[in-house]
């Protein structure tokens, strides 16, 4: 079973790191199972695979986690993007924001991407990947903190 | 419990949350999303920030399930503190919503209103005992964005007493927070009672 957490920060089977994740078993299982639902959906709906792991590389890349980054930018690089320009300066726009400020945004914001052809679904899921991704890179933060010293 | 506490726009009282996009119609969803609803726990069913994750149902079902071994797995981290941490994280973020639970439950489990008072009151500068000082501060590193947390937080927390099992469990609901929170601020608003600023 592949584990995004642990092939990002080379956790070795029986090593302490390893045994720190086996002790929260449902964590662990739940945080890669997470990651399924959002990057191997049943149904892309309206965000392609392609479209979810650049998104999921923009969140990486602003969270300061090269490891993560790495690891999106490995999935993304093996499956197309069909997004125009505009749909895509839309969609950073907005991921760049909900990453840094999430305060900042407001009703108005989500009026602009209604119109600007998202439904709803496809904002939630949006919200789920970079809200998915800022919980990921401080979990491998901590791990990679917990792991410099013996 | 009667003592709520509402200091520096923050507040421990019950809010209520109104999404900004239309929320799934429970009439007519799927069995799938209405499986999801029913796993989310039973105060998802009245509420708009469930209905409108049931947008994408499988993600709400996987992350249900991650939210309650994080916040409520029966070994590690007294709950209490990590309702602290997800309170810190909230009040760094300007989450009203989410900080009014979690700090309502951190009240709850702890019996420590002065924590929560000084720290609606003055974020990071509240005077807190050694323990609560060093949970706030590696908190706040985490939540920072890129996340700041450093080994001198690591080694703060171990001094306090914690295992490194207790630490990766203040991460998790840290990190937990760090997805929440950016879900309740993007996606709609508190209503009710709002503490004023």
């Amino acid at each position: 079973m592949t584990d995004v957490i642990d092939e990002a920060l080379a956790v070795a089977p029986g090593s302490r790191l390893d045994r720190l994740r086996a002790a929260r078993p449902e964590a662990r299982k739940r945080t890669q199972s997470s990651y399924d639902a959002l990057f191997d959906p049943a149904e892309e709906q309206n965000l392609a695979r392609g479209e979810r792991f650049a998104i999921a590389l923009r969140v990486a890349e602003s969270s300061g986690s090269p490891a993560l980054a790495a690891h999106y930018r490995a999935r993304l690089e093996s499956l197309s993007i069909g997004a125009g320009e505009q749909r895509w300066a839309a969609i950073f726009r907005h991921v760049d924001r909900v990453t840094r400020e999430p305060r900042a945004i407001s009703a108005a914001d989500l009026q602009a991407l209604a119109a600007a052809g998202f439904d709803e679904a496809t904002i939630v899921t949006l919200a789920q990947i970079v809200g998915f991704v800022a919980y990921q890179v401080r979990v491998a933060a901590t791990l990679a903190l917990l792991g410099e010293d013996a | 419990m009667s003592a709520h506490v509402t200091k520096g726009g923050f507040t421990t009282e019950v809010l209520d949350w109104a999404a900004w996009l239309e929320p799934v119609d429970l009439a007519t969803a799927s069995d799938e999303q209405l499986a999801a609803l029913e796993e989310s726990g039973p105060h998802a069913k009245t509420s708009q920030y469930y209905h409108l994750l049931l947008h994408d149902a499988p993600v709400l079902r996987e992350r249900s399930q991650l939210f309650n071994a994080i916040m409520y797995g029966p070994k590690g981290l007294p709950r209490a503190e990590r309702e602290l941490g997800a309170a810190v994280e909230s009040i760094l973020n300007g989450c009203v919503y989410c900080t009014s639970v979690h700090a309502r439950c951190y009240l709850q489990l702890a019996k420590r209103p002065g924590t929560i008072e000084a720290l609606f009151e003055h974020g990071l500068q509240a005077r807190l005992e050694p323990r609560e000082r060093a949970i706030a501060d590696f908190s706040a590193a985490l939540a920072r964005t890129p996340p700041a947390a450093g080994q001198a937080h690591v080694r703060a927390l171990r001094e306090a007493g914690f295992s490194d099992e207790d630490i990766a469990d203040l991460a998790n609901s840290v990190a937990m927070f760090a997805w929440a929170n950016r879900l309740m601020l993007t996606l709609g608003e508190p209503r009710g009672n709002l503490p004023e600023a």
